[in-house]
């Protein structure tokens, strides 16, 4: 019984990561009908200017605040480089895979090759007692971030003027040109945030998911599928997926290690038979 | 009358220029190996293989407007066909090469499944997602592939008693195959179905209007294009004899999307495209360990600043430096519109 | 009078709820000349996309020359003969003028399954685009682009593209918008020129272009069927009047 509530716990704790890590990336996706493939590379940014700062005295929340800053900086360098490819797919591709080297790259010059091993904060060391089992205080800790910002995000789209704009974007993005959206400043909005909160997810995750070179295409992947699970431009079904592909990778992992990253395949293919748009989105053009 | 003898000729003397540089490009590299070292020859077989890869995924992305990220799956079925058959089972080159392009038919009918309601970023997510998974379970399941290790002990290929193995006959091989898929690409190019598959690039409404089966054209695609893939695939685990989970990774995938864009252009340009990927692959590497971020700057540079490709800036290069050929070529064909023009009066007249 | 060839009975469509047609029935002969009149969002284009197949009834039954097709897809439409041009000009840019209609022609001949032979070496089908081409005037334009070729012309084009099919019944959506006053009088004879045996059914703004083309008239208002008869009952018939053809036809001289 331990066990099992134990394993619901760490699929969930890792799902909140990949929720912190896919909320941006389904935004993007929403507004700009964009693939950005740099999503990754912000996951590993955060976790290694964390690594990094931390290793040099710097104070961990500091380090963490800092980590965010920076990948939003980062984002809004993708962003202004992607602002001559128009809306042609391939140039998009080609433009964030670029870039997505040129971050690896560089994080393997700065940092070097071997795993990063992030620091947690001492008071989030050990286990707590929950009644049935003891728990990682850590593992809470990511579930609370992860629901706080769920939380946050959902304030934002259905109860602030900018996110009822964003979701007419999402929705329409011709419409919303007509009733005086300015599509472009808040495309440009929902990357650097999304961007930041992908830093944050590898600040807080890569202590679960690891910081390494190739780290990025990992995540990348993990944030793919849970965006096609989910469906695109949706918060609620970011977190929907991300619960899901945290179960079914968790479990996956316990009883057939092996065959964890191809369990991936087993769910697009189900959700994208049984349901095309995905649990809450609809299809994307 | 002579009106149509005219436009014959002229279609005879664009057929003829356009035959004339792939006939000169393929004897050239006909004739390249006896200025070559081995090691050379060896690189150059590299490329074309490169170049096979990028030709089959301009048939998806150039032709039918479908931007994959997965491509490498392809390449990585023929490739991991003949390492699998080759390191559990000693197979030879004949049925490694079946098995490499019917696992490659089989995969592009699954994924085709997947994607064949997805456009554009959709497809883009779909295609790479699958082709990763696939690449995880190169990395991930040794007892079969061995992991990031990859699979060795691929023997010399031969068919019928024939070894092809040694460095230069391997390459005048690969040669005649590329040779082969150039013509292939395009005759497909040119008929009936390359034009529909250009035609549901360009407007899905229309052909499904006009009475065709888009999601079954599109799904043909993705098959023939994979097939092909895979032949590169097979090609290139002989010709490194050796497969490792990079030929399925995310990277080769974009390097064949570098390929296509850098080239533009119908079949050669993506051909020339892959042969110039597949040379920095090799060169910036042994100069540099920085060569991941070269090829990044590379794919932002191109994306910023080339998009049409090579062959879009030798089209504006060529209208710029040789404005008279052009108003040569523009002379001839005014010469055949004015009679088309009194054609239609007199239609036009009879219908008044 | 002469077999239906377009059968609608019971037609509904509604989108999250909001019902967009509701049941529609009519029945269109061979040979003849329907139009669709109705304001906007009255329903028109939808009835064209069920009809057609780019949307699924959610009730009702659609019969194509005595056949139910209500649950086909759109290209099996086509293939018996269904064919149709789009509000909003649906053609392949950057494929040339005569490339785009041969794709017509090679797909009703079920050809857009060879993957060898010149599409464009194909007499027979060559031959037949020019004669389309022609009878359109825009054979002078064959070698364009299409997305160099001007409205007006892609306008024809969009016609000429439903011709390219065997079609038996043709859905015009609105084949004049966006085009001047004086165009879209050319477009007039062009449509008169279409073979007799060909059953036509169209929408359109342009009263001058409606009332010189249709024989009878089907009035749409709010998904539902307001009324049906020849453009001069239509005329006539105060309810029409005031709900619809006043203002609009008053607009459409004005436009």
């Amino acid at each position: 019984m331990d066990y099992w509530i134990a394993l619901l716990l760490n699929a969930i704790s890792f799902g909140m990561v990949l929720f912190l890590l896919s909320a941006g990336l389904t935004l993007t996706l929403g507004t700009m009908r964009l693939l950005n493939l740099t999503h990754g590379s912000f996951f590993l940014v955060g976790a290694y200017v964390t690594f990094e700062l931390e290793r040099h005295g710097v104070d961990l929340a500091l380090a963490w605040g800092a980590a965010v800053l920076a990948t939003a900086l980062c984002g809004a360098v993708v962003f202004v480089l992607l602002r001559p490819t128009g809306e042609d797919h391939l140039r998009q591709t080609l433009l964030t895979f670029g870039v997505l080297f040129v971050i690896a790259d560089a994080a393997l010059v700065i940092v070097g090759g071997d795993p990063a091993i992030l620091p947690r904060p001492g008071f989030l060391e050990g286990t707590l007692d929950l009644g049935l089992l003891d728990y990682p205080k850590y593992r809470l800790f990511l579930v609370a971030v992860g629901l706080g910002m769920a939380g946050l995000l959902f304030w934002f789209q259905y109860r602030t003027r900018a996110g009822m704009m964003l979701r007419a974007v999402v929705d329409d993005p011709e419409m919303a040109r007509g009733v005086g959206i300015n599509p472009t400043v808040l495309a440009a909005v929902t990357f650097v945030v999304g961007a930041g909160i992908a830093g944050l997810s590898g600040a807080l995750g890569g202590v679960l998911l690891g910081a390494f070179p190739g780290v990025d295409l990992q995540v990348l992947l993990f944030a793919l599928v849970v965006v096609i699970v989910g469906g695109a431009g949706s918060i609620g079904g970011a977190l929907a997926g991300s619960v899901v592909i945290g179960l079914v990778n968790t479990v996956t992992i316990a009883f057939a290690p092996g065959l964890a990253l191809f369990s991936m395949f087993g769910v697009m293919l189900a959700i994208l038979t049984l349901r095309p748009q995905g649990i809450a989105g609809k299809a994307l053009a | 009358m002579s009106n149509s003898v005219s436009s014959t000729l002229v279609s005879l003397r664009l057929r003829g220029a356009k035959l004339v540089a792939p006939v000169l490009g393929f004897g050239a590299l006909a004739m390249i190996p006896y200025a070559l070292t081995l090691n050379e020859i060896h690189l150059l077989s590299a490329m074309l293989i490169f170049g096979i890869f990028a030709m089959s995924l301009n048939l998806l992305v150039g032709f039918g407007g479908m931007a994959s990220l997965g491509h490498a799956l392809f390449f990585g079925a023929g490739a991991y066909a003949v390492g699998l058959l080759s390191f559990h089972r000693d197979s030879g080159f004949a049925l490694s090469l079946l098995v490499g392009l019917a696992a490659a038919a089989l995969l592009a009918l699954v994924v085709g499944f997947l994607v064949r309601r997805a456009r554009g970023t959709a497809y883009l997510m779909i295609t790479l997602a699958a082709s990763q998974v696939f690449w995880g379970l190169a990395t991930q399941w040794k007892a079969v592939t061995n992991g990031d290790d990859g699979l060795f002990g691929i023997s010399s290929p031969s068919i019928l008693g024939w070894d092809f193995g040694s460095t230069v006959t391997y390459y005048y091989v690969v040669l005649v195959v590329v040779a082969g898929v150039f013509v292939l690409l395009t005759a497909i190019s040119r008929s009936p179905f390359g034009y529909v598959l250009r035609g549901v690039r360009d407007n899905e409404q229309r052909m499904r209007a006009v009475g065709v089966d888009v999601d079954r054209i599109r799904h043909l695609a993705l098959v023939i294009s994979a097939v092909i893939a895979s032949l590169g695939g097979v090609l290139y685990a002989y010709q490194e004899r050796y497969v490792g989970p990079d030929v399925l990774a995310a990277t080769t995938s974009g390097d064949g999307l570098l390929a296509v864009a850098l080239g533009g252009g119908a079949v050669a340009g993506p051909l020339v495209g892959g042969l110039v990927v597949g040379l920095l692959e090799d060169v910036v590497g042994s100069y540099t360990d920085r060569y991941l971020m070269i090829l990044g700057i590379l794919f932002v540079l191109v994306a910023i600043f080339l998009p049409r490709g090579l062959a879009g800036l030798a089209q504006s290069l060529g209208d710029t430096v040789r404005p008279r050929r052009r108003a040569a070529e523009q002379a001839i064909e005014q010469r055949v519109e004015p009679a088309q023009a009194e054609v239609t009066e007199t239609e036009g007249a009879h219908h008044g | 009078m002469a077999e239906p060839v377009l059968e609608v009975s019971g037609l509904s469509k509604s989108f999250g709820g909001i019902s967009v047609l509701s049941d529609v029935g009519f029945s269109v002969a061979r040979g003849e000349r329907r139009g669709i009149i109705g304001p906007n969002g009255a329903g028109k284009t939808t009835l064209f996309n069920v009809l057609s197949g780019y949307l699924p009834a959610d009730a009702g039954t659609v019969r194509l020359c005595g056949s139910d097709v209500t649950t086909l897809p759109a290209h099996r439409r086509a293939r018996m003969g269904l064919g149709r041009t789009f509000q909003i000009v649906a053609l392949c840019d950057e494929l040339t003028v005569e490339e785009n209609v041969l794709l017509g022609l090679v797909a009703s001949n079920r050809g857009e399954w060879r993957l060898l032979g010149s599409l464009r070496g194909r007499r027979g089908l060559v031959e037949r685009s020019r004669e389309l081409l022609s009878e359109a005037g825009l054979i002078d334009l064959r070698e364009h682009k299409v997305k160099a070729i001007a409205y007006g012309h892609r306008r024809v084009l969009e016609i000429v593209m439903a011709l390219t099919s065997r079609a038996r019944v043709l859905l015009l959506d609105e084949p004049a918008a966006g085009l001047s006053g004086e165009e879209s009088l050319r477009m007039i004879p062009l449509l008169e020129r279409l073979d007799r045996d060909l059953t036509i059914v169209l929408i359109e703004h342009d009263m001058d272009v409606m009332f010189n083309t249709v024989d009878r008239l089907l009035v749409l208002d709010h998904g539902t069927i307001l009324l049906e008869g020849t453009p001069e009952e239509v005329r006539s018939s105060d309810l029409v009047r005031e709900r619809y053809l006043g203002t609009q036809h008053a607009a459409g001289a004005g436009s």
